[in-house]
């Protein structure tokens, strides 16, 4: 009676040890990344405001400090961008150059925004080590084109990438 | 892409299955509806050694077991201690903390000296964790390089139990406890991500499953 016993207490123990063997992966690990996504408000006939997905043609985009030679996107149309926050100083300011699509004197137009945060420095586990993600996120000094506004949807800049900025047009 | 882990349900759902298969093979030699009091039940944890010397992670723990048979429940205390270091070329880090439970157990088989329960815990663990040095990487700013002072946490959670403890010569005991484990409380810095619980796991999830292996010495009861 015993025996049996003893053998079905074995065969999970060792099956489980193997399972557990399963190391994690960090290769395609999401980095907290800021995410602009762009818009344009309407009114309908019937008054009310309607929010729209729109797009940039996006010819160059640079993190001011860096050199503005090197572009953190490749030239094209873009509904968001996704961008990386400086985690080693409290603020960030980008510079985008743009017109928009349908814009058929396709005149270049520049904007730069500043956004300041908190930095939490967070461990993402033993295999993948820290990584750092960004809180109270705020805008300190916006320039745009008139008619164009900027809106911290979420100031929070962490590995769910939801979008962070509503720019409307 | 997420992290790869265990399948937790097949971690889950295997050992019940066996302990059901296990329990059907075992006869039932007394009628009665009470546990015979045999004194109490010592035991240490051998998936802690095993976990340190057979999967990839470093975990250095000792976990121990005692439980005590009154008429119709176990009742059960166990502690560990468990000490996490990781010294990598990005980043260094150590936890150290102990963790302790309290609960009781049903057996569900009645007579004989094998024990098929099923039980509930409370636990608590006390832990620290560290950082002297670490990098995140970043590409187009440059790597960021900082240390995470010693941060002290607390920690409390539930569990549900099950398992068997069978009877393997005299006094000796092999038995599993297979766990669900759930949060209720973590004090310390929230936001600090997967540090890990002694006892309990991941800190940044609320619910965990664990598994632990033990051998058992009990101490004969002379009246």
């Amino acid at each position: 009676m015993k025996i049996p016993c003893c053998k079905y207490l074995l065969i999970p123990a060792l099956l489980l040890l193997t399972v557990s063997c399963a190391e994690e992966d960090c290769t395609n690990l999401d980095d907290p990344l800021l995410t602009i996504e762009f818009k344009t408000r309407s009114t309908t006939a019937a008054g009310q405001q309607r929010e729209r997905d729109t797009s940039l043609v996006v010819r160059h985009v640079y993190g001011v400090g860096m050199s503005p030679q090197d572009s953190l996107v490749r030239p094209g149309t873009y509904r968001n961008l996704i961008l990386p926050v400086n985690q080693r100083t409290d603020t960030t300011s980008f510079r985008i150059l743009y017109y928009p699509a349908g814009d058929t004197s396709r005149t270049v137009r520049t904007g730069t925004i500043s956004l300041r945060y908190r930095r939490q420095s967070f461990f993402v586990s033993d295999v993948c080590g820290f990584n750092v993600r960004f809180n109270d996120l705020d805008t300190i000094r916006v320039v745009m084109p008139p008619n164009q506004s900027l809106v911290i949807f979420k100031n929070t800049v962490d590995e769910a990438n939801t979008p962070n900025i509503r720019i409307y047009f | 892409m997420k992290p790869i882990r265990p399948i937790s349900g097949f971690i889950f759902s295997l050992p019940v299955l066996l302990l059901l298969t296990c329990v059907c093979g075992m006869a039932q030699t007394a009628p009665a509806d009470t546990l015979p009091q045999r004194g109490i039940r010592l035991g240490f944890d051998l998936s802690r050694i095993a976990n340190y010397y057979i999967t990839g992670r470093k975990v250095q723990g000792l976990e121990f077991s005692a439980d005590l048979a009154h008429p119709k429940l176990l009742y059960v205390a166990e502690a560990g201690v468990a000490s996490i270091s990781k010294n990598q070329p990005g980043y260094q880090f150590a936890t150290n903390g102990y963790y302790g439970r309290l609960g009781i157990e049903r057996n569900m088989l009645k007579g004989g000296k094998d024990v098929m329960f099923f039980g509930a815990r409370y636990a608590f663990g006390v832990f620290n964790f560290q950082s002297d040095r670490f990098v995140a990487p970043d590409r187009y700013w440059g790597d960021f390089e900082s240390s995470i002072g010693q941060q002290n946490f607390t920690a409390h959670w539930l569990e549900g139990v099950s398992g068997l403890k069978g009877n393997v010569w005299q006094n000796f005991y092999l038995g599993f406890t297979v766990r669900f484990k759930y949060r209720v409380s973590l004090s310390g810095d929230q936001g600090l991500g997967s540090i890990t619980i002694p006892g309990f796991g991941d800190a940044a999830r609320r619910s965990a499953f664990g598994f632990n292996y033990y051998v058992f010495y009990q101490i004969p009861f002379r009246k």
